[in-house]
């Protein structure tokens, strides 16, 4: 045995030793476990393949994202011996166990990618796609029809309640749920009642049929997209079959969301910035569909979601010098358009049209959560910061209805029992309350923050991801009236409760998962210099930066439902083709 | 590879691999989205790549066999896991299938890897010894151990003592009648040395426990250094006797029990000694031990055999069934040898039956030696199930009936013996045997899962690895009548210590593993099919008195994972675990001949 050889067995021993220590700790197994020796000697086997590979680029990659994953693995159980002094030494041992971990598991994959997948882009391109385009789109539209009538009239929660009301004029119009999608509803809803004469469950499943038309479309683009720049026809049909196999597609299709929505049009944006960037592969210049489609779904990314503006922002610079530096240069007007206009419409033109904006908490909901965080850990607050914050809010209750997953409870305290008006007219002082609590109390902000946060970056998190089938407000008339044969429909129930209890398929529910995911496929992207193609990520890493900072919900998956939308697309881009 | 045997063993890892990362995860209770999972089912297909490559029929039947058993003790082991599931017998079956693969092609591995693994030294390296260099080695060996034997005993001064010690040295002081609940032989020696030190030290009890616990400690560190010695003498490497010589000394138990008054402690250091005797007998027939003397082995033999009969009641009976094995092993090369398993248990006989008889030992009580079908019938009754009146009659002469249910415990029988000594007619169970044993063959063919998880649950500690159970008393028991007291004889600081070993280490990741009985026995298992693979024969006879100790009590042990009870695995295994790596492979020596 070589020295090298010699050297790279000692190193992957000790390599899966500091590895199946962190899964005892992060597990809590028994001291006498034995499990964890077998596993032992499965990760030598790994760490010995893994330090095998010679590629110095693929291992910096995987290690700098294997390193990001190790972390959000200790944040996700800081709990783990925390009653102890030396709870940072344990700690500090976990994010190194699993920082190797996750880098030899990366390396191999880098390397199974580099070596197996390379070619997934190595067909002549097509220049006639139009049968790929609809022949996918009919495909799709079938399956979610089928979806439809399983769930008819479609999914309708308390928010799309809450929009339909509004839609009827029941509700004053207000922007807490955009209005551009309240007008889509407001449109489709009266035509199917006018088809119908009146029947509201008819006039639901109209809107959520053109809702699932409008996304299976978007699906059947990304695919001939696809088509025409190459990509082999297995790789065509697993897409396909991804947007048919994995059951939220379905479910969301037809579920009244402003969500779903973003989710296609962040795809559309995606689809042609990947487009325009074939095109300057190529030396070509960009097509007019594509300007016109990215044109749109900028605009429309900035007015489906209110995150989405301040996301947009973020990949505003990015996208801006990319198309300076193409062939079309005056075309870098256009994100600055899109932008603009945005601005204009959320704010003189709903204004002028007596729109209401979202109240002050639903705005500041994640420093109250801190603030709330503090309170009920025990922070002490002098007599000026007590006062200051009783005036807004009763303290007492504050501590006892805080939920660490969820800022709805500390929001509703705040509205039906706290002064909004005073904490809009006293923003400063409650600032600098909020920065003061922070410093004094930096842990409670910290977990308060991460507790909020985890479903995004933990893929162990556990919350719901299709809707309950109907809530049914007092003043609509639906019903949930399944039109497949009761065979077919128990079967889909059977199999909707089933996936969620399964190991390895219910991480299919995990945004945690897709988001480890969509990091593993940027750091591959990087890796294999495609540097144009990562752009295409920066909208979704800034809907994520978004959400990491300012999500209500700890795990809603329809939040960032347009990450899974274009993951297909995502997970082609490392392996597109560099003619230029 | 050809292109079809890649496919094959691109699939085979891929299907076992999901069903092994499916079975922990599921022997785990881990959370369905565990993203680890994925990562181990990487490491698994890995694993299983690598162990498609072996064909060699021996090592694959052997790991299979040891697999299947493993994944059994496993699933066993924790059969409540996912029991609130609808599909739990599929569950089951996957744990058992997955964890059956995952450990077979482990050992695949391992086994593959070890074929031709030798740790003895080389020609140069070894000089044949005279008798002098022999002791020589003894000793260097004995005094480091020895010496850290006697920290132990100043720590533990005068020594440790539990209910049990307590009963025999009341026994020893006359206090009480001697009886056969502990082996006569070593209660008889427990006060041979307590009532000398009692004469030596004018009374104090202290100083003459202490004198019983320095000769335990002699005589453990005289065993386990004849054991190095054996080492030395087969030609082992000297790194390897080496680490064995720390095993022997940082190991906790190995200090902390030689100076814990238990039968079990004489009775490992009995066992030791006979495989040591055993294993030098063997190579003395190939002629790989030319220095020894013939008759000091045999003789060895004969007496380590003798103590360990009688260091433990009715285990001789067990030798019997040795007698065809080492039939086999020593036939014509040495008769005495193959028929020691003959007359040693005929001796022991005489000596625990007339012999003691004159000492007026009384017997144990009926309870005693069958507390074990108690359990099981205990367990029906725990369980829920219905009796026929005829056998609730029967029952509740020998135990209030009602009771039983509330003093069940799964892991131990002392509350059910308890409960029949309290409330039942023991006299009215020995006249009725053929009665009670007709009830316990009736409930045990009408509620056979009570009985399995009855015997389950006595006995898991010696099989599932994962059973936590204390293994090392450090007190002095408090009795009424007699005046012993704990009294360290080491300054604090270094007292410290030894409390922070006691209470850190079984905490810590393999710490808890280094403890465990039922990994032990798993290793055991592995070593012996090892030398199987290795085609050593005559080498297996070495395990079997340790095979057998580890049965026989899994049959009729009283407590579900007691430590002292299987002591001797642990005193043996360095001699166990070296042995397969001990002698050139029969197949390789032929064919370099």
């Amino acid at each position: 045995m070589n020295f090298s050889k010699k050297k790279n067995s000692i190193f992957s021993a000790a390599a899966a030793f500091l590895s199946t220590v962190a899964l005892w700790l992060h597990f809590r197994l028994s001291p006498s476990d034995y499990l964890i020796i077998f596993v032992y000697a499965a990760l030598i086997a790994l760490f010995g393949y893994s330090t095998g590979i010679k590629n110095r680029r693929g291992l910096v990659g995987a290690a700098v994202t294997g390193a990001v994953f190790a972390l959000f693995t200790v944040l996700s159980r800081l709990d783990i011996m925390s009653g102890r002094q030396s709870w940072f030494v344990f700690a500090a041992l976990r994010f190194v166990g699993f920082a190797l971990l996750y880098t030899a598991a990366l390396n191999i994959a880098f390397d199974f990618a580099d070596r197996k997948l390379s070619t997934m882009l190595d067909r002549p391109r097509e220049k006639k796609s139009l049968s790929v385009f609809f022949t996918c789109w009919a495909v799709l539209y079938l399956w979610f029809f089928l979806w439809l009538l399983y769930r008819y009239p479609g999914g309708v929660t308390i928010d799309s309640n809450l929009q339909l009301l509004q839609a009827m004029g029941k509700e004053p119009l207000s922007n807490h749920h955009p209005i551009i999608h309240t007008a889509i509803i407001k449109v489709l809803f009266d035509l199917g009642l006018q088809l119908s004469g009146g029947d509201q469950n008819f006039a639901v499943a109209l809107y959520n049929g053109v809702q699932a038309l409008m996304l299976s479309g978007c699906f059947a683009w990304l695919i001939e997209s696809m088509y025409r720049q190459g990509v082999k026809k297995y790789v065509l049909l697993t897409v396909l079959a991804v947007y048919i196999v994995l059951p939220y597609h379905g479910a969301y299709s037809v579920t009244m969301w402003k969500d779903v929505w973003f989710g296609a049009v962040v795809l559309l944006l995606c689809v042609s910035l990947w487009r325009m960037i074939c095109a300057v592969r190529l030396g070509e210049k960009f097509g007019a569909v594509d300007m016109a489609v990215f044109f749109i779904s900028s605009l429309l990314m900035c007015l489906f979601r209110s995150n989405g503006l301040y996301a947009y922002l973020l990949f505003l610079p990015f996208v801006t010098l990319f198309i300076l530096r193409s062939a079309r240069k005056w075309a870098a007007v256009l994100p600055v358009l899109a932008l603009v206009l945005a601005f204009l419409v959320k704010g003189p033109l709903y204004g002028s049209l007596g729109i209401t904006p979202p109240d002050t908490i639903e705005s500041l909901s994640i420093p109250a959560q801190h603030i709330a965080r503090a309170v009920r850990d025990g922070a002490e607050l002098d007599e000026q910061q007590y006062e200051l914050l009783s005036q807004a809010v009763d303290v007492e209750a504050l501590a006892r209805v805080y939920s660490p997953q969820l800022s709805d409870p500390v929001k509703e305290l705040i509205r039906h029992r706290g002064d909004q008006q005073f904490i809009a007219e006293n923003k400063a002082e409650f600032l600098r309350l909020w920065l003061e609590l922070g410093l004094e109390n930096p842990g409670s902000y910290l977990k308060a923050q991460l507790d909020q946060t985890q479903g995004y970056w933990d893929p162990a998190v556990q919350h719901w991801v299709l809707a309950p089938d109907f809530t049914l407000s007092y003043e609509m008339e639906l019903e949930a009236d399944c039109k497949l044969p009761e065979a077919l429909a128990s079967l889909a129930d059977k199999a909707l409760e089933l996936i969620p209890k399964l190991p390895f398929v219910s991480m299919i529910f995990s945004i945690g998962a897709g988001v480890w995911v969509f990091l593993a496929l940027l750091a591959l992207c990087l890796v294999r210099r495609r540097y144009l193609e990562a752009l295409v990520f920066i909208p979704h890493l800034a809907i994520w930066g978004t959400l990491l900072i300012a999500t209500p919900v700890h795990a809603e998956f329809r939040y960032i439902y347009s990450l899974f939308t274009t993951l297909p697309l995502l997970g082609i881009l490392p392996f597109s083709r560099r003619d230029v | 590879m050809t292109k079809i045997r890649f496919v094959k063993a691109n699939t085979f890892s891929a299907l076992a691999a999901i069903l092994s990362s499916c079975a922990f995860w599921a022997q785990l209770g881990l959370s369905s989205r565990e993203p680890l999972i994925l990562f181990v089912f990487a490491a698994m297909l890995f694993l299983y790549r690598e162990s498609f490559n072996c064909d060699q029929k021996c090592i694959l039947i052997a790991a299979y066999i040891c697999g299947v058993l493993f994944a059994l003790f496993s699933v066993l082991g924790n059969l409540e896991a996912l029991s609130d599931r609808r599909a739990h017998n599929l569950w089951t079956l996957i744990r058992f299938s997955g964890l059956a693969l995952l450990y077979s092609n482990i050992l695949t591995v391992i086994f593959s890897k070890l074929k031709d693994v030798q740790l003895t030294m080389d020609k140069n390296e070894y000089r044949n010894m005279s008798a002098r260099g022999r002791i020589q080695v003894f000793f260097l060996c004995w005094v480091p151990i020895f010496l850290c034997f006697g920290i132990w005993w100043l720590y533990e001064y005068p020594g440790n003592t539990s209910p049990d010690s307590n009963h025999q040295i009341m026994q020893a002081m006359g206090l009480i009648p001697l009886s056969s609940n502990h082996p006569a032989v070593s209660t008889l020696m427990l006060g041979f040395f307590f009532n000398l030190g009692m004469k030596l030290f004018s009374g104090d009890q202290n100083a003459a426990l202490a004198l019983y616990t320095a000769f335990q400690m002699l005589f453990m560190s005289v065993v386990f250094a004849y054991l190095l010695e054996t080492l030395y003498e087969a030609r082992i490497k000297k790194w390897v006797i080496i680490c064995v010589l720390f095993v022997y000394i940082i190991y906790p138990h190995h200090g902390s029990y030689s100076v814990t008054v238990w039968k079990d402690v004489m009775f490992a250091g009995w066992g030791t000694a006979l495989c040591v005797s055993l294993w030098r007998l063997i190579l003395r027939c190939r002629n790989e031990m030319p220095g020894s003397s013939k008759n000091f082995d045999l003789a060895l033999l004969y007496i380590s055999a003798m103590g360990a009969s009688l260091y433990r009641n009715k285990i001789y009976y067990a030798f019997f069934l040795l007698l065809p094995l080492f039939y086999m092993v020593f036939r014509k090369k040495n008769v005495a040898a193959w028929l020691m398993p003959l007359i040693v248990p005929i001796i022991a006989i005489i000596i625990n039956g007339p012999i003691f008889a004159s000492f007026d030992i009384s017997h144990n009580d009926f309870i005693e030696s069958h507390s074990l079908p108690a359990q099981h019938i205990a367990r029906v009754i725990k369980d829920g199930h219905s009796l026929t009146a005829k056998q609730y009659e029967l029952l509740s002469k020998a135990v209030d009936v009602e009771a039983v249910a509330d003093t069940y415990n799964a892991n131990i029988s002392d509350p059910i013996k308890a409960l029949v000594r309290s409330t039942g007619d023991q006299e009215y169970l020995v006249t009725h045997k053929g009665e009670y044993t007709r009830l316990w063959l009736e409930l045990g063919m009408q509620y056979p899962g009570a009985y399995l998880r009855a015997q389950i649950d006595q006995t898991k500690g010696y099989w599932y690895p994962d059973v936590n159970y204390w293994s090392m008393s450090n007190y002095c028991e408090e009795s009424d009548v007699l005046e012993l007291v704990k009294d360290r004889r080491l300054p604090q600081w270094w007292i410290n210590i030894f409390d922070n070993v006691y209470f850190y280490l079984p905490s810590l990741p393999f710490g808890g593993i280094a403890y465990s009985i039922g990994t032990a026995v798993w290793l055991l298992i592995a070593l012996f099919a090892l030398c199987v693979v290795k085609g050593m024969k005559s080498e297996l006879l070495i395990y079997i008195p340790v095979l057998t100790i580890v049965l026989t009590v899994c049959i009729v042990t009283p407590v579900h994972a007691e430590y002292r009870y299987v002591y001797s695995l642990f005193t043996t295994l360095p001699l166990l675990g070296i042995l397969p790596f001990s002698h050139v492979n029969c197949n390789k020596a032929k064919e370099s001949a």
